[in-house]
């Protein structure tokens, strides 16, 4: 019994002074943080996912084929000079903001 | 009225994944869960700090399973201990009590005094990791739980996920090693 106390006090002063060691953060928390799985990004995904099998789904559901082929024969039997070119400048236009708009999102997901 | 705090961060967290709630929390507990996995992986800075990380990591992507019957600090105690016994399962497969509990500092243990560490003038005569090196694994979480951070035999338990009387006994064959090898070494308590 006495040797128990005698143990307890002994390892009581040996650990004394390990008790008030606090540790500075020192940019923990940040790496924690930063490191964190991201749920926007994750559902964002699982979103275009969803759109994409949906897309492919509905293509083979309503024949998305004929209405392309039906386009490009008559494509293959018009004349250049009937094209009217504002259509394809309000193509060229969105696809262009497209293209930057992504561009902008990638440098800044990128910066992060 | 911390735990009360603590379970308001915990279910902004949980609900609305407040990230800004976590930091809150991780700022309050970093400092004894790095401690408690600095002294298991006896003064490896680096490898504490890569698994105070894993553990908060988990503890936010797992924080609904958090019910509030013990503390958050206690329930991330438990996650800790896990995420150290995983990882020494592991990358060391054999038994571990076969490899320590000898006496014998692993190699990727620096023996960094508690001490030094804390820059209060108050050096240990004899290197804490040192000691606390001879243990078993289970022996020298019982014990740092006890006589580094004060908590009670109940609350051991449900951190290490132990039967109390499993944690007496880890502590009682602790204790004996611990005192043999103190006493061993010259140390009276009064240096």
């Amino acid at each position: 019994m006495a040797m128990t106390e005698i143990n307890d006090q002994l390892l009581e002063q040996f650990f004394q002074p390990a008790k008030s060691v606090k540790l500075e953060d020192n940019g923990f928390t940040e790496r924690v943080i930063h490191q964190l799985p991201d749920r926007a990004a994750r559902l964002s995904h699982w979103w275009t996912f969803f759109c994409v099998l949906l897309g492919v789904v509905a293509f083979f559901v309503f024949r998305g084929w004929e209405p392309i082929m039906i386009g490009m024969l008559s494509l293959l039997k018009m004349n250049i000079g009937d094209i009217h070119p504002v259509p394809i400048f309000m193509t060229m236009g969105v696809l262009c903001c497209l293209a930057i708009l992504e561009f902008v999102q990638r440098v800044e997901r990128s910066q992060i | 009225m911390n735990s009360l705090s603590d379970i308001s961060l915990v279910a902004q967290v949980a609900v609305f994944h407040n990230q800004r709630a976590f930091d809150q929390l991780v700022r309050k507990y970093q400092s004894p869960v790095r401690r408690f996995l600095l002294n298991l992986t006896l003064g490896n800075e680096a490898l504490s700090d890569d698994l105070a990380q894993d553990t908060f990591i988990k503890a936010y992507t797992h924080i609904t399973q958090f019910q509030g019957i013990a503390s958050f600090q206690t329930w991330l105690f438990r996650i800790a201990y896990n995420v150290f016994y995983d990882y020494k399962r592991k990358s060391q497969p054999q038994s571990l009590s076969e490899k320590e509990g000898n006496g014998n500092i692993p190699e990727d243990a620096q023996s960094v005094s508690l001490g030094s560490r804390e820059g209060a003038g108050e050096s240990l005569k004899m290197d804490i990791h040192a000691a606390l090196a001879i243990l078993k694994e289970e022996e020298r979480a019982c014990v740092t739980l006890q006589l580094i951070d004060g908590y009670s035999l109940d609350e051991i338990s449900k951190m290490l996920n132990m039967p109390v009387n499993t944690v007496k006994s880890h502590l009682r064959r602790g204790k004996e090693k611990l005192t043999t090898y103190l006493k061993n070494n010259g140390y009276d308590g009064n240096k």
